[in-house]
């Protein structure tokens, strides 16, 4: 209904083409027209309106501080109410004492014109002011968390490297097995080709193609064998027969070496140590890191490396075959020796007690595990009693503490990367400096600065590394929570796999694992340590596991001595001077003579007695007990498996072999 | 006699609906129509009206237009509109309520009603 006219540029006040182009609305100007219909001067010099109430009009209509083309509307109504006052024959000051307080009628007036204008336009200015607060208050926050950020320096003062290698640096040269498994395997090594003295795969296939040859798992007594290893140019049995005979030096001093006190490999924070180290590894000579390719992560201890893992495996993967060979010819002696010596060396590669160094020392007991259950089934005349006496004694001395878990060294880990990716406020706290160094070790940013100084300088360090220090969680937290993650993983070398909750991963740090699941907003405020968190899911399970299958192994060996004094198999294991027990409920392996034919089962994730029929058939057995009672770790827990998966049945984890009975044995 | 400003508040827009609900007024009408009518007891300033005005009009209770009067002079009419009838009679009846109970409670005496003092 209202109805603006327009002022016209003609209009006789003497409004200059450039005042006229300034007092004209955009949308009029974008239209080609120069209407200069907000010009307010022009306006009331145009009015019949005396001085004094020009000026009312002005300073009213300045104050209100509306738009211009709403000061515009208001100035003429104005304008219009004095000329109708003077036209009723009121006296200017009449006017301007009725008028009342400029001030207030302008504040009143605003109010009223704002209310005015519509909806959709005081949503959008309504948006933009709380917009501008949000923006306005995030700056606040942005310089608050910079100005914290830029003056807490990252200090690194702790040798975390020097604390992991401690444990074997302070092992003389005569207690070092290290030594003697490198000449020892490079003296194998040349065995199978002379030409090889940097690389193990020539050796490795040579045992691939000889465990072949001697006694099977014993799972194969009841699926049939196994596929043949697949090795490409695998060497002839008269090859591996030259290799074993040249090999029973190398061997002893392999089993010398490995009874060693520590393994004792001198490590570098490059990949190893000495050259003799480098070369027999295949690593490339050391050289320095050019300062200028220098990282806040040079000398920490993501650069210590552990390049000998593959060696020891290796070694101990000879050593068992070499015992199954020895089963094979009735040296029950060498037998014992040679597993003797792979639990030399899965103690040997627990240290430093990292987490990967456990696995492979429990990798390394698990082969010597299942080498003994081997040949108890297949080979147990090779074996005297003395020296079946002897292997029980080496077996039941790998107690609890033995093959428990340790974390100590892994705690190093987070505190070394904490102390150079957090900043250091004096107090053991700090915030995430997670760009200055992230960023430069991924290449993201061409250099992190000197850490000393507080790290970073670039652009992209300046701008985010503020606001990744404020939402990530701090370092005291971070370190509680990755402390506590480690106390969980050592507190399952207690617990019994019967005994875990299954609702939950094992080990995790719960609340925390909770909160980094809850949302991305949480993940973000728990970096890093929520990726650590899930990197260290199942080794709770891993403790128990070396446990059952040691008492598995202490089952076997007290059956057969049960045999070889009794002249015949149990009818129950309870006649047994020890029985390991099942980790599906806690109680004592179950055993079931059938045909004459010793086996050990466990209940299976149905977690039902079912007296020994197996899961799934022949490959079912096969799936389930290729990896020993540890094959069915996913499964324990408290809460049972849903019987609808299929997996109804027993798991056999030992089958022994009738035709020993029948012999009436050897002992 | 002046009236206390929350009562005030609350008679103004219903006097100036009142005013309009009969034909179209421009501002210093309106103002000297009021104080005129009233014997200066509805008198409000005249910086008043205006936002008052503005008011009625956010709300859709009256509209405006700007046209030429018989003098020559442009100005802005202000007319009630639809919504403004009903919210007008609605506001009657409630002074009607009003006024009976103060009559009833001896405040006030004889029956003066807002509606007549603008008829």
């Amino acid at each position: 209904m209202e109805n603006q006219p327009e002022a016209s540029n003609e209009s006789g006040t003497g409004t200059s083409n450039l005042r006229a182009l300034g007092t004209t609305p955009v949308s009029d100007l974008a239209r080609g027209r120069v209407t200069g219909r907000l010009d307010l001067q022009g306006l009331l010099a145009s009015s019949t309106l005396p001085e004094s109430l020009r000026k009312l009009v002005s300073g009213v209509v300045r104050r209100t501080r509306l738009r211009r083309i709403e000061k515009m509307d208001v100035a003429r109504e104005l304008i219009e109410h004095f000329e109708d006052g003077i036209a009723a024959g009121a006296s200017v000051d009449e006017l301007v004492v009725d008028f009342g307080d400029p001030r207030i009628a302008a504040a009143l007036i605003r109010r009223g014109m704002k209310r005015k204008r519509s909806w959709f336009e005081r949503a959008v200015r309504r948006t933009a002011l709380v917009a501008g607060l949000f923006f306005a208050g995030f700056v606040a926050i942005y310089l608050v968390l910079a100005v914290r950020y830029w003056n807490q320096p990252v200090r690194i003062e702790v040798d975390y490297v020097a604390k992991i290698r401690q444990e074997s640096d302070g092992a003389t040269s005569d207690d070092r097995g290290w030594p003697g498994i490198r000449a020892a395997i490079g003296d194998l090594r040349a065995f199978v080709d002379p030409a090889s003295t940097q690389d193990d795969r020539e050796l490795s296939s040579m045992i691939e193609a000889a465990s072949a040859g001697t006694v099977p798992p014993w799972i194969e007594m009841v699926t049939g064998p196994g596929a043949p290893p697949a090795v490409e140019d695998a060497p002839s049995d008269a090859a591996q027969a030259a290799f074993f005979a040249n090999a029973t030096t190398a061997i002893d001093a392999l089993r010398g070496a490995a009874s060693k006190s520590v393994l004792g490999f001198p490590l570098g924070v490059d990949g190893g140590g000495p050259e003799v180290d480098r070369a027999f590894l295949g690593l490339a000579p050391s050289e320095p890191t050019p300062v200028a390719d220098r990282t806040i992560l040079d000398g920490s201890v993501i650069d210590l490396q552990f390049p000998y893992y593959g060696t020891i495996r290796l070694a101990a993967r000879v050593l068992s075959t070499d015992a199954r060979r020895a089963a094979e010819r009735g040296d029950g002696s060498r037998f014992v020796a040679d597993v003797d010596a792979m639990f030399g060396l899965g103690r040997q590669v627990r240290t430093p007690t990292i987490v990967i160094g456990q696995l492979v020392g429990m990798s390394i007991e698990r082969l010597a595990f299942a080498t003994i259950l081997d040949v108890l089934a297949q080979r147990p005349e090779a074996i005297d009693d003395p020296t079946l006496d002897r292997l029980a004694a080496i077996v039941a001395g790998l107690d609890d503490d033995r093959l428990r878990m340790r974390t100590d060294s892994e705690r190093y880990y987070f505190l070394d990367l904490a102390q150079r990716f957090y900043t250091d406020d004096g107090d053991g706290n700090g915030r995430l400096k997670f760009v200055s160094a992230g960023a430069a070790q991924a290449g993201l940013v061409p250099d992190a600065g000197d850490p000393e100084e507080g790290g970073g300088g670039t652009a992209v360090d300046f701008l985010v590394g503020p606001l990744v220090a404020g939402v990530t969680m701090d370092r005291r937290g971070a370190t509680e929570i990755w402390n506590r993650n480690l106390d969980g993983i050592e507190a399952g070398n207690s617990i019994e796999p019967w005994e875990m909750d299954a609702s939950k991963p094992p080990g995790m740090d719960g609340p925390a694992l909770g909160e980094a699941d809850a949302s991305w907003i949480s993940e973000i405020r728990l970096f890093p340590v929520s990726m650590l968190l899930s990197a260290t899911h199942n080794l709770v399970s891993a403790a128990g596991a070396i446990r059952l299958e040691r008492d598995l192994v202490r089952t076997v060996i007290a059956l057969e001595l049960h045999r070889r004094t009794q002249g015949s198999w149990p009818t129950s294991l309870d006649d047994l001077g020890f029985v390991g027990r099942d980790p599906f409920d806690g109680e004592s392996l179950r055993f079931v003579l059938r045909d004459r034919i010793p086996t050990i089962y466990i209940l299976g994730p149905d977690r039902l007695d079912d007296g020994g029929e197996w899961i799934m058939g022949r490959n079912g057995i096969a799936r389930a007990a290729r990896d020993g009672l540890a094959g069915t770790t996913k499964f324990w827990g408290r809460i049972p498996a849903d019987p609808g998966d299929g997996l109804r049945g027993d798991v056999p984890v030992w089958i022994g072999r009738a035709a020993v009975e029948a012999t009436g044995g050897d002992s | 006699m002046r009236i206390e400003r929350e009562l005030m508040r609350g008679a103004g827009p219903v006097a100036i609906l009142k005013l309009l609900s009969h034909r179209e007024m421009y501002g210093y009408e309106l103002v000297e129509t009021l104080a005129s009518r009233t014997e200066g007891v509805l008198a409000m300033g005249q910086s008043t009206v205006y936002p008052l005005l503005y008011n009625l009009e956010a709300k859709g209770l009256v509209q405006s237009e700007r046209r030429r009067a018989d003098n020559g002079r442009e100005r802005k009419y202000y007319g009630l509109t639809g919504a403004g009838h009903h919210r007008l009679k609605a506001e009657i009846e409630q002074w009607q309520a009003v006024n009976d109970a103060m009559q009833s409670l001896g405040v006030i005496r004889g029956m003066v009603m807002l509606g007549n003092a603008f008829a």
